[in-house]
């Protein structure tokens, strides 16, 4: 449909870099999400782009899908390596999503596995301890439409997690959690040696989801009032974590930025208190841009939620450089650029709810109005408001990125 | 201090235990479960509602509070059943089918039950079916539905107009909550009103049920 899948992308992630530092004006709109399910990955890359990729096919579709990830697994627990590159499907899993990405415009190749795979390592340790989460129950069918619905979806266990106690915490193998056997640097050399020019890779973190899945939301609010000390080990183990995590991935030159992509708050406020936030978790994200600075790139939040209770410290002590990640129930991308915009770059905030339910027509004119609003500020980046979800339909995502293209 | 000024005071400074002893010493000194109720625990809920509305408190300090209040009540519902103390109105909450999120709409359960409202809570991913069937029994003042995502929030009208054709809707207030849904939303859907949190959820069914 349109101008996507582009002929002739020309994709140029320092001139991105440039317009969110607020360097530079831009010369065109940039695209920025956090990723796109893959559902929609395979089915623009099999209907609409000649590149010859093997289907969708659960055995290796995502580095992050459940059953690539047990295939994994089973080899860890068998005394096999857990590596990112291992094998051909995770070549053409990277390869075809370069693919997807340098045609639909971005100026850089999302990318979860290496986080994925970290916390795969860890659930598999666990799980052999006996500390095991199931997700099971906890799936529902997909609403999706039937093009791109994946069977089930997956949702969080919010009551409970793999460590409920001192006992379970001293249970939790957290040594054998070895970043060395994912093999990084063979996977950014891999990704470097297939990036078209002018594109870079994200380097995502995250360390308050995992600490929130390993005690479960409702048992770690219950913990910060009748062990907080318990909580405060969990943070630091998973903080550090993701700091050793980071400190591979940050190095390498295809890697763009560090992306912490971290849901801190819901509808009205953040999950926890700002006083929480500040003693178990944003210090720990300081230190995360302190090291993408460091090595002179970018730190991206990705957060959900009421979280402007905290955005003082995330601009001011912190140090994030840009936010995605908005709903215009809580505060719209237009007001967010108003407000904060002089500060810190804002990418995305294409309403979800909008994307799903709005008739094309309204969809182009609230699309227009973002670009109006956002773009002459300069320090903006065009997107939905989370990801591109495959119960987004297809031709609203398009007509999106239509706008967005055609926008001058 | 009175001992219900002490049981309000074990629940917002989130101490379970400590609801749940001198609940039972409040029994003791011969205070009826009615008078813990109204005079101990409802007040303290609603000073919890307040501060969770003006920021004051988050999350864990609700479920802190809820879990306060809820060490209490298991040890007076039996007498409250027994001595037929009525309660402020019934509420029928669930999520809508195909949604599995729960801890929204737990929230605005405990403050229901914390506000004095007899709460029959569902769970997660109910049928339309399931919402009819539970209105006929348990014939509540209010229905209240909760969705996380846009594509589940469209079971919402489904819910409205299955009510209608079970010939139940007349009799039972529909209220709707979670993240994608709006005043907006309520109103176009004929739903008779909407809430933002948990404590304003409260309010509204206080303002409903007048």
């Amino acid at each position: 449909m349109g101008s996507f899948p582009l002929v002739d992308p020309k994709p140029d992630f320092e001139a991105l870099e440039d317009v969110l530092l607020g360097k530079a004006e831009p010369k065109r709109v940039h695209f920025v999400e956090e990723f796109a399910d893959v559902e929609v990955i395979d089915y623009v890359v099999q209907n609409m782009m000649e590149e010859d990729f093997p289907s969708l096919d659960e055995t290796w579709a995502s580095a992050g899908s459940d059953s690539h990830q047990i295939a994994k697994a089973q080899k860890f627990l068998a005394g096999g390596a857990f590596k990112l590159i291992d094998g051909e499907p995770d070549e053409i899993r990277v390869k075809r999503d370069i693919a997807f990405y340098y045609r639909m415009g971005f100026d850089y190749l999302p990318d979860l596995a290496p986080w994925h795979m970290m916390c795969a390592m860890f659930g598999t340790l666990a799980a052999s301890e006996g500390l095991a989460q199931s997700f099971e129950s906890h799936a529902a069918p997909d609403t999706a439409d039937e093009t791109l619905s994946r069977g089930n979806r997956n949702w969080m266990e919010e009551k409970i997690g793999f460590v409920s106690n001192w006992d379970d915490f001293e249970r939790v193998p957290w040594d054998r959690v070895d970043l060395d056997m994912l093999g990084i640097d063979e996977y950014y050399d891999f990704i470097g040696k297939h990036l078209p020019e002018g594109m870079r890779v994200t380097a995502l973190g995250c360390s308050f989801g995992p600490l929130v899945t390993t005690l479960g939301f409702e048992r770690m609010c219950e913990l910060l009032f009748e062990d907080p000390a318990l909580v405060a080990a969990v943070a630091e183990k998973w903080g550090k974590l993701n700091l050793e995590l980071y400190e591979r991935m940050l190095p390498h030159d295809c890697v763009g930025f560090a992306w912490q992509a971290d849901d801190l708050g819901y509808k009205s406020q953040t999950l926890l208190s700002p006083a929480h936030l500040r003693e178990y978790v944003l210090p720990w994200f300081k230190r995360y841009a302190e090291l993408a600075h460091r090595h002179g790139k970018m730190m991206w939040l990705h957060s959900c939620g009421n979280i402007y209770a905290i955005m003082e410290d995330l601009i001011e002590d912190v140090g994030i450089d840009a936010q995605q990640s908005f709903q215009d129930e809580i505060l719209p991308i237009t007001e967010f650029m108003d407000t904060y915009g002089d500060r810190i770059a804002g990418m995305g905030g294409v309403d979800m709810d909008k994307l799903c339910r709005l008739p094309e027509p309204e969809l182009r004119a609230y699309c227009r109005s973002i670009l109006d609003h956002c773009m002459p500020k300069g320090r903006y980046a065009f997107g939905t408001g989370n990801s591109v979800a495959n119960y987004i339909p297809l031709e609203s995502y398009l007509t999106m990125m239509e706008e967005g293209y055609r926008y001058r | 201090m009175s001992v219900l000024k002490e049981i309000g005071e074990s629940v917002l400074g989130y101490q379970p235990k400590k609801a749940e002893e001198l609940t039972r010493k409040a029994l003791d000194e011969g205070k009826s479960a009615g008078e813990i109720l109204n005079d101990g625990l409802i007040p303290a809920m609603d000073v919890v509602g307040k501060k969770y509305e003006g920021g004051e408190i988050y999350v864990p300090e609700m479920l802190m509070a809820a879990k306060s209040m809820k060490a209490a009540l298991a040890i007076l519902r039996p007498i409250l059943a027994e001595t037929g103390v009525e309660s402020k109105g019934r509420v029928v909450i669930g999520t809508v089918e195909g949604d599995l999120h729960d801890i929204g709409q737990n929230l605005v359960s405990i403050m229901f039950e914390g506000a004095g409202y007899d709460v029959h809570n569902l769970g997660i991913d109910n049928t339309k079916d399931a919402f009819v069937e539970a209105i006929k029994e348990t014939k509540p003042h209010v229905l209240a539905l909760s969705a996380l995502l846009t594509t589940t929030m469209i079971q919402m009208p489904e819910v409205i107009e299955a009510l209608k054709g079970a010939g139940v809707r007349d009799g039972v207030k529909v209220i709707i909550g979670g993240a994608p849904v709006t005043q907006e939303y309520a109103d176009q859907i004929g739903a008779d009103g909407y809430a933002k949190d948990a404590a304003a959820a409260v309010t509204l069914v206080r303002d409903l049920l007048k």
